[in-house]
């Protein structure tokens, strides 16, 4: 073998992707040939170098992830449905489809929920949907959704007809809030993130937590606390 | 709910068309890191890595119907962020006030006598790499950050094989120099 066709071989040989016959031909040239030695040592002391440059921690936005694309979807389905242009239409159209766009401060150390409930045009209910968002660092992380009938440590599916989200962390700003209302809208909410009492618990005491939200949000009268519901 | 270790990336995705959400965040945590690395390195260390990185995933969801498992998950992954890169980097040159480049890559290069502590040696190199050219740097960190083979990192990038390797020989010859104007010797 000849330095001008090791040439083109030394790369493939230092990062090991030559056949093996090939790269016996290439090491048999290289013990005879101190020039071509010299240039290998080169390319494999540049990349020990490159192997010093420290590596960066990143932690993706789930919850962003997840909004940026309900968002576009939501946009795309009301667009092709209505045929309207422009998001002021978008959101004057989802506000005639009864999705309520509330806007809720939330203050730090407050527990948010988001529950929901399904009515088909059939008027049958299918299934119970539920948003939980598993925050660290307070940051939203973790989107899961929850199929009634289907078990999960962090839901309790509390009747027939709700299946209930719990979450436990602080989320500071407007901002996080609006990414679980919007997760909560891709995945085909029609209840909205509400607010409970702030306690910090990962476990509010159920049927008067969810009493006290449905009495605030969607005016129903607010029921005495009771016991468990079956099924927490 | 964590998905098994050894779940593959095909079948994650593959569980992703299905609408498994576990199935995108094991697919997230797994890459997270490596796309991270790769943003920072292909744009510097001035980047908005964890944007962009949210960018990259943005894209994989959104285009999970389109994928096929014809080539390795990374070759497509490592493509997508390029673009991603690509993108931001056609952006800020839109912004002349704002350099792609951290301003580190562009000062003079220290003396060979002045003692090179190892942070200074790894934040030496990777201003280096940054004050690649694109189309070298790109190459260069797909093929040795990404651990792509050169023909991925050609599948990756569109070019030609021949063309991906002697970029990525380039690339290093041409870090080499810079290294050595930068004071960093071989062997040291």
């Amino acid at each position: 073998m000849r330095c001008e066709e090791l040439a083109d071989l030394l790369l493939p040989l230092a990062y090991d992707e030559l056949d093996g016959a090939t790269a016996e031909r290439c090491r048999r040239h290289l013990a005879g040939c101190e020039a071509c030695r010299a240039e290998l040592a080169a390319i494999e002391e540049t990349r020990r170098l490159l192997d010093q440059v420290p590596k960066r921690q990143t932690q993706v936005d789930l919850a962003a992830v997840c909004l940026r694309l309900a968002r576009e979807q939501r946009h795309q389905r009301l667009m092709l449905r209505y045929g309207l242009v422009g998001a002021a239409a978008a959101a004057m159209v989802a506000a005639l489809l009864g999705v309520r766009l509330l806007s809720v401060d939330i203050e730090p150390g407050r527990m948010v929920v988001a529950w929901h409930e399904v009515e088909r045009p059939a008027t049958t209910v299918d299934h119970d949907r539920a948003i939980v968002g598993r925050d660290t660092d307070a940051r939203p992380t973790q989107v899961v959704e929850q199929e009634r009938g289907q078990s999960h440590p962090d839901l309790a599916v509390e009747s027939p007809l709700v299946a209930r989200a719990r979450a436990a962390q602080t989320w500071p700003g407007r901002r996080d809030y609006l990414a679980v209302r919007d997760t909560a809208l891709r995945w085909g909410l029609d209840a909205l993130p509400v607010v409970t009492p702030a306690d910090n618990s990962t476990s509010p005491t159920r049927s008067s937590t969810y009493s006290a939200l449905r009495h605030e949000f969607l005016d129903e009268p607010q029921s005495p606390p009771d016991a468990e519901a079956p099924g927490a | 709910m964590d998905q098994p270790l050894d779940t593959s990336d095909h079948e994650l995705m593959r569980r992703c068309r299905n609408g498994d959400a576990w199935a995108f965040e094991a697919l997230v945590r797994r890459w997270q890191a490596p796309v991270g690395r790769m943003v920072s390195h292909l744009l510097g260390p001035a980047a908005e890595v964890d944007d962009l990185c949210q960018e990259v995933f943005v894209r994989i969801l959104r285009a999970r119907e389109r994928y096929r498992p014809s080539h390795s998950f990374s070759t497509w992954l490592y493509r997508i962020t390029l673009n991603v890169a690509r993108d931001s980097r056609r952006r800020q040159e839109r912004r002349p006030s704002q350099s792609l480049v951290s301003h580190d890559a562009r000062s003079p290069a220290p003396t060979p006598a002045e003692a090179l502590a190892r942070d200074e040696l790894a934040d030496t190199v990777a201003a280096a790499v940054a004050a690649l050219p694109d189309e070298l740097r790109e190459v260069l960190v797909l093929k040795h950050f990404g651990r792509l083979s050169f023909s991925e990192v050609a599948l990756a990038t569109g070019l030609p094989l021949s063309t991906a390797k002697s970029r990525v020989q380039a690339a290093l010859k041409q870090l080499r120099g810079e290294l050595r104007r930068r004071g960093i010797t071989d062997g040291e």
